[in-house]
């Protein structure tokens, strides 16, 4: 891939670098995002062609990761609108069923109906709990308001909570 | 069970979960190689463009020059070294307002909503070619966002070439860099004109040059006729086309001026001889209700300058097509748009300030902005 050094006052890192350091962690949140490991695979490739392509201008944002992840979770949306795709979360119920320890037990009900939530919510959730982010971040990357964005991690809580109550979690 | 027990369940599960996913997979080398194979079909159609266009226009290019489609360069290599100086000016329009700028500059996005810019610096040629680095080549610019990757103009941006902004929502006013950058912008007939350089004489040379737009009509109404004031030529010969791309406003009533350009007689007759093997006209959605927001009038133009006839280019999705010998924006019946049909007249701003269909299998890609996020 060519690498986008700027020409300007302040070089920007450089691309091969930056894929390398971050596709693991790509890789992990687009896992979250879509539940499964092809779906996360197509996303992130998605991501990081467009990345690659308008490496010069994003390699000079503030922060490039953002915008990335902005494309997986774009890319996972857009995917469900144009075929109605239905994401499965069989995959990791297999992966799980052997798992003997409570701790475990209990993760998996928790991703098991993270699964379940719409995707913005999940999406929404995941950028919350696992990246860490603050709204507004939150809201940059799925295109909403910020309010909109702490609805929707709010709506996920109590989706949450109200399904581990009744599981006797 | 309170928030802080369900978020803390809710990361332990996520973290977990996490750890699952298959790293090693090569999403990165499949990346490289679907871009490599996008930029070697982007160099085949180009250079395919490229040799129709030396055929057609060789004796053009030899006598007129005028002509922007026999001026268009051989492919080379695509680098970021901005073109030499070339004391040559063109003409950029919008609304009505006419700025002249360094014909070597680009094109690039200028800031609208509060100084927002999708990208404030050069990503199309001045002959209508992405550019994969805009380096110092200066650009210019429209409150259109060509890309979605953007810029806060001016508290978290610095320029690192000259642009000229037509319409950006700023100011009047100066502001100065820290890198010595000066920006001026200025009103004019309604429009805001802006400059921005560290040479100062550069900037007061284009300031000078704005003036009322004369290519196009600075503004339509949707649905109303299109009426030129000058006598139409209705029996002369048409000798060059005339490119006029409009947008609607919010209320959809008028439309004005985004972009205008003349070509010379070889793209003329390329699109002449697309149309000609143009499908018949017919409703290219009949089942579909749609609302129109963007559309490009070429004027077939005599040696006065007079309209001889004009087509509108419809330009949504699937439904895009040419309404021929028309006299209003709105029409249903077209004749179906090819790549053919819009080679000759994409060029120079046009993929920088047009929103268009990207064709079957990305035919039409380069000929407009293309699709955003």
């Amino acid at each position: 891939m060519d690498v986008g050094v700027t020409e300007r006052g302040t070089a920007s890192p450089d691309f091969d670098a930056w894929v390398e350091a971050r596709a693991a962690a790509l890789l992990r949140f687009g896992y979250l995002v879509t539940g499964s490991q092809h779906a996360a695979e197509d996303a992130v490739q998605s991501a990081l062609v467009a990345v690659c392509e308008k490496w010069s201008r994003i390699s000079r944002t503030d922060d490039p990761d953002s915008y990335v992840r902005r494309m997986i979770v774009n890319a996972h949306i857009s995917a469900w609108r144009r075929f109605g795709r239905r994401e499965s979360v069989v995959e990791t119920v297999h992966e799980r069923a052997a798992d003997p320890t409570a701790g475990v037990d209990d993760s998996d009900a928790v991703w098991r109906l993270c699964a379940t939530l719409p995707r913005q919510q999940r999406a929404a959730v995941v950028l919350r709990f696992y990246e860490d982010l603050g709204y507004a971040e939150i809201a940059a990357i799925l295109g909403v308001a910020e309010p909109t964005a702490r609805s929707h991690v709010h709506r996920a809580l109590a989706a949450l909570r109200r399904e581990l109550a009744r599981g006797g979690a | 069970m309170d928030d802080r027990d369900l978020e803390s369940r809710v990361r332990a599960a996520l973290e977990r979960q996490a750890g699952s996913a298959d790293v090693t997979a090569p999403v990165v080398e499949r990346a490289r190689r679907e871009v490599a194979a996008r930029r070697r079909t982007r160099w085949s159609a180009a250079a395919a463009a490229a040799a129709v266009v030396l055929v057609v226009g060789g004796i053009a290019v030899a006598t007129s020059g005028e002509d922007r489609m026999a001026d268009r360069p051989e492919v080379v290599d695509r680098s970021s070294e901005p073109p030499a100086p070339s004391g040559r000016w063109r003409t950029e329009y919008w609304a009505d307002v006419a700025v002249d700028v360094p014909a070597e500059w680009g094109y690039g996005g200028a800031p609208y909503d509060g100084g927002t810019a999708c990208y404030p610096e050069a990503m199309v040629g001045p002959d209508g070619r992405r550019l994969d680095d805009a380096g110092s080549l200066g650009h210019v610019g429209r409150p259109i966002a060509v890309t979605d990757v953007c810029a806060l103009v001016p508290t978290a941006w610095e320029p690192g070439a000259p642009y000229v902004w037509l319409g950006a929502d700023l100011a009047t006013g100066t502001h100065e860099y820290d890198n010595g950058y000066v920006q001026e912008t200025v009103e004019v007939n309604g429009s805001t004109v802006t400059v921005g350089t560290d040479d100062p004489t550069l900037r007061q040379r284009i300031l000078d040059s704005a003036r009322g737009g004369e290519m196009c009509l600075s503004e339509l109404e949707t649905g109303g006729d299109i009426r030129h004031d000058v006598a139409e030529g209705a029996g002369a010969e048409p000798v060059a086309l005339r490119v006029c791309a409009y947008r609607s406003d919010e209320a959809g009533r008028t439309a004005s001026l985004t972009y205008a350009a003349e070509l010379g007689a070889t793209a003329l007759a390329a699109y002449e001889e697309a149309l000609a093997a143009g499908e018949e006209p017919r409703d290219q959605c009949p089942t579909l209700d749609y609302v129109e927001s963007e559309w490009v009038v070429l004027e077939l133009v005599d040696r006065d300058g007079a309209p001889v006839r004009q087509d509108v280019v419809h330009l949504f999705g699937s439904c895009a097509g040419i309404a021929v010998g028309t006299d209003r924006l709105l029409q249903l019946e077209t004749t179906r748009l090819t790549p053919e049909m819009v080679e000759p007249w994409a060029v120079g701003g046009v993929p920088a300030v047009v929103h268009g269909p990207t064709g079957g299998k990305g035919a039409m890609i380069d000929s407009f902005i293309g699709q955003q996020g």
